[in-house]
């Protein structure tokens, strides 16, 4: 009897451990963690008191302590599929990408805004995003050696940004179309030949 | 083939003192408002291969630091997921994440080079084909020592050309 009081009191101490140990595990995943699982209105404003993009620099080691190496990818993805936090996360964080990364994140944004142009353009403005940023972000489509395709989607975005009438983007706006019309011209120069 | 390229096509002047490298040298042809364009020449001192191609650059990227200054870079295949295609330079001054990957017009590129087996004025073209042929060549070669070497200015604040300023991984022959 005294034996299985033992057993059942170690039994408890044991559940109360590993309890303690996935509650802390749990508490021990980082902002991003928690946002990337799940974006929403609760985990976007505590990443967003944490990503301060003001840290950031060109080729500061600032810039993957502020946006993780680990969570850019899943990042952008979310981005271009529309999600609105994380396009507004990236753009807190803007500065702390470059090269191939920030090519990244101004295609996910050109994805997003595909689909939310209003919001897209909200952002950018209330953000005060920079010009050459904001025409980065409308010209850039996926890299895939498909010019034709580049060119398609580039006319579609014309189209669906043309139809915002909100007075308050309107700089944004024509920046983004004005960048959008400059690449369409530049693809539509592309000789045939090099299209193949 | 060139035999001669892993030494900016001068032996007489530079050597390589690492050795069983894939040798990539971009060579700087010509700026203009819209683009920096140039060839490249990848070698593998393992395999013997070579491929060789052309590039595209953006001349004013966000980045003031880029386009990347002449020199010589250490490089790595970007191993993150959805990157595994892109061969990205090392400890670039005031930068990170400069890469060659595929692209067609300057828009493609901000700081980093489009690859291409054909170009135009301000393009390059069958570029994924031209990035796999050079992916192809790294994994053949198997060492994973990568060297880029970038000749040539890529805006009028960088040294010429022809600057007689040596790239920082290269020394001077006897």
């Amino acid at each position: 009897m005294l034996r299985a009081k033992r057993d059942g009191a170690t039994a408890s101490l044991l559940v109360l451990a590993l309890g303690t140990l996935i509650a802390c595990e749990a508490s021990a995943a980082d902002p991003w963690d928690r946002f990337l699982l799940s974006p929403d209105a609760g985990s976007f404003t505590e990443l967003a008191q944490e990503v301060d993009g003001g840290q950031c620099g060109w080729g500061k080691p600032e810039n993957t302590k502020v946006v993780p190496d680990r969570v850019r990818g899943q990042l952008f993805d979310l981005i271009a599929g529309g999600n609105e936090n994380a396009f507004l996360i990236g753009l807190s964080g803007l500065r702390c990408f470059d090269g191939g990364d920030l090519e990244d994140f101004y295609q996910s944004a050109g994805k997003f805004m595909e689909q939310h142009p209003q919001r897209f353009l909200t952002g950018v403005t209330e953000k005060n995003v920079p010009e050459r940023d904001i025409a980065s972000m409308a010209a850039s489509v996926p890299t895939n050696d498909n010019p034709a395709g580049a060119l398609k989607e580039v006319a579609e975005r014309i189209e669906v940004l043309s139809k915002v009438t909100d007075a308050k983007v309107a700089p944004a706006q024509a920046t983004s179309i004005k960048a959008l019309q400059q690449h369409e011209a530049d693809l539509k120069r592309m000789p045939a030949s090099l299209k193949e | 083939m060139n035999l001669y390229t892993y030494a900016l096509n001068n032996p007489t002047n530079w050597i390589d003192p690492f050795g069983l490298d894939v040798d990539i040298v971009i060579t700087r042809t010509g700026t203009t408002p819209n683009s920096v364009t140039g060839t490249y020449t990848a070698t593998s001192d393992v395999t013997g291969g070579s491929v060789s191609g052309h590039t595209l650059e953006d001349p004013n990227p966000p980045n003031p630091n880029l386009p990347v200054p002449p020199g010589s870079y250490s490089a790595h295949v970007d191993s993150r997921p959805g990157r595994a295609d892109r061969v990205e330079l090392n400890n670039v001054p005031n930068a990170t994440d400069v890469q060659a990957h595929i692209g067609n017009t300057a828009a493609d590129v901000d700081g980093c080079f489009a690859v291409g087996n054909t170009a135009g004025d301000g393009f390059v073209g069958d570029s994924a084909n031209a990035m796999n042929a050079l992916n192809n060549l790294i994994a053949a070669d198997g060492t994973g020592n990568i060297t880029v070497t970038v000749v040539g200015s890529g805006n009028s604040s960088q040294p010429a050309p022809n600057s007689s300023q040596a790239p920082p991984n290269m020394s001077h022959g006897p």
